[in-house]
């Protein structure tokens, strides 16, 4: 068993868990369209639009209440708002944290980080966790990304392979900047305890920052729900290119820590 | 040839008053080295040192002809068992070992057995299940049932029974009869005495004592003396290294050969110089913090 192995072995349940939630609810969402739409009561949705007075006064509720009901029956609109820009991304979110917390704290508070540092360099053992876990997180993200595609195959739907693809991509990228979060908090911290907590605190703080006027783009959530790619049918290019220069800086943070760590 | 040169080294850590320090050290290779000290002394640290698990703040450190932390040309030749003898408490003792095989660079599947039958665990028992001396007895396997020049052993047999004690006193004197070199750490005084070549004795972070345990032996000396006495010496006649002071008697430990032993029983009738054991010294040294002269 090599290290690489045994990184993806230390992965198995949690991993393969993880993808089974996700699969699991990805078809249950998925698959239940027609189920949702008789569920969802339409009529009062329209009249509690009719008496939201801000609303009246923005826009021709006859136009709104039009728009609503065509978005209502687009399988696409469904699975933009209700798969990849609700349920998909906050598994990914539960899957990064659960998959990366213990990583290097584990095997520090555990101290059997003494039985890999005295047989392999620490260039081996950082690579190897990293590629172990970001490639479980990986997995899941692919299947999640390419679920609407599969299941519209045996329902009676289509949803765009590119589309999925792009929205993949931008959601890959933006996991790997959390991923690169919560790897930074496994290797400075001594316990498991505090990775979870620190990285629970910095993903709510992210949200909480796109919340402030002219600070949207510092909200990595948005990013993660695809919302962009409805609009614009395109991934946003410099944000991702950003995202993706920062991941890699503290990741680089992260293995200077690893690499000079007193254990 | 040497094993392992230090020089000028230094280590601290933060959040601690203690600091490693060690002006000049070495090994000559196919030695047993055994590093002695009470708890807290800094015998860890220096073998951790020596691993590159933990990094000086100066000095230099060489080790088998490479620093500590060029890591890939060492890995194959260094074995470590280390103090905290954890292993992944989620593995079968057969899962470890399958693991280790693929990790531990030179790893010798019949040295492996071999050690099995040595060490007899329960291939389907859980890590998690084993005590202290059971994991000690698993690290042995992972230790030795592998090629390397060098094995540094911190605390190898602490937790052991004495028959699996005696198993691996045993062990690290085939290494070395093989001519491998081995550093290892012990509170066993008699184990010790009975396999090293060389030793040193850490206190608080400092080498109190270093040498080839035969030379330390013809080279020192005890005084075993009512305090009352010692004003009767005067101070320039010994070459003391330490002092010890119990209740009515003085423990004096000097450094001198057989010939200032007879000059000096020749002087003061009433001295009888006595041969020293690893265990005076060490109790000298370390007792009260032994006052050194």
């Amino acid at each position: 068993m090599s290290l690489l192995i045994k990184e993806l072995w230390d992965l198995r349940w949690r991993g393969t868990i993880l993808l089974f939630l996700t699969l699991l609810t990805g078809y249950f969402v998925l698959s239940n369209y027609e189920w949702f739409k008789t569920v969802a009561d339409i009529a009062q949705i329209e009249q509690g639009l009719k008496q939201a007075p801000f609303l009246n006064q923005l826009f021709d509720m006859e136009t709104l209440n039009q728009q609503l009901l065509e978005l209502f029956n687009n399988i696409d609109f469904y699975i933009w708002s209700q798969w990849f820009g609700k349920n998909l991304y906050q598994l990914i979110l539960l899957a990064i944290i659960i998959l990366t917390f213990p990583l290097f704290a584990r095997e520090t508070e555990q101290n059997t980080n003494y039985f890999l540092l005295s047989n392999r360099t620490r260039k081996q053992i950082f690579l190897s966790k990293i590629l172990a876990s970001f490639f479980s997180i990986f997995l899941i993200i692919a299947a999640g990304s390419i679920l609407p595609v599969i299941i519209a195959l045996f329902n009676e739907f289509n949803f765009s392979l590119e589309q999925a693809l792009m929205y993949g991509l931008q959601l890959s990228i933006s996991s790997l900047f959390l991923y690169s979060v919560v790897v930074f908090f496994s290797i400075i911290f001594n316990d498991v305890i505090k990775p979870v907590i620190a990285s629970v605190i910095v993903f709510v703080a992210l949200g909480l920052m796109g919340k402030i006027s002219g600070m949207l783009y510092l909200n990595i959530y948005r990013y993660m729900t695809g919302v962009d790619i409805i609009f614009t049918s395109s991934i946003q290019t410099t944000a991702m290119i950003v995202i993706f220069i920062l991941a890699l800086f503290i990741l680089m943070g992260s293995w200077y820590i690893f690499k000079n760590k007193d254990f | 040839m040497y094993t392992m040169k230090i020089k000028e080294l230094c280590k601290s850590y933060k959040n601690s008053s203690f600091t490693l320090q060690i002006t000049d050290l070495s090994l000559e290779a196919g030695s047993i080295f055994g590093l002695l000290g009470p708890n807290g002394a800094g015998k860890t640290s220096l073998l951790k040192l020596l691993m590159d698990i933990v990094r000086p703040d100066r000095g230099y450190i060489e080790i088998l002809g490479h620093r500590p932390s060029e890591r890939e040309k060492l890995q194959a030749k260094i074995s470590y068992m280390p103090e905290n003898k954890n292993l992944y408490h989620n593995m079968t003792v057969k899962k470890m070992l399958d693991y280790a095989s693929g990790i531990i660079p030179g790893w010798d599947n019949d040295k492996a057995l071999e050690l099995k039958n040595i060490f007899p665990l329960e291939g389907k028992k859980r890590i998690s299940t084993l005590s202290y001396g059971e994991k000690t007895q698993l690290y042995a396997i992972l230790t030795f049932a592998r090629s390397a020049d060098l094995f540094i052993l911190d605390e190898p047999t602490r937790g052991l029974d004495p028959i699996m004690q005696e198993q691996m006193l045993q062990l690290i004197k085939e290494k070395s009869g093989q001519g491998k070199t081995i550093i290892f750490s012990s509170h066993q005084l008699g184990e010790i005495e009975e396999s090293v070549d060389s030793l040193a004795m850490l206190r608080k972070g400092h080498m109190v004592l270093n040498g080839n345990l035969d030379d330390l032996k013809s080279e020192l000396f005890l005084l075993k003396l009512e305090k009352s006495k010692i004003s009767a010496i005067p101070p320039s006649t010994l070459d003391i290294i330490a002092t010890h002071h119990q209740h009515k008697q003085s423990l004096i430990l000097c450094q001198g050969g057989m010939e200032a032993r007879q000059k000096l029983q020749a002087d003061f009738a009433f001295l009888n110089p006595e041969n020293v054991n690893i265990k005076d010294i060490f109790l000298i040294l370390m007792e009260n913090g032994g006052e050194e002269e």
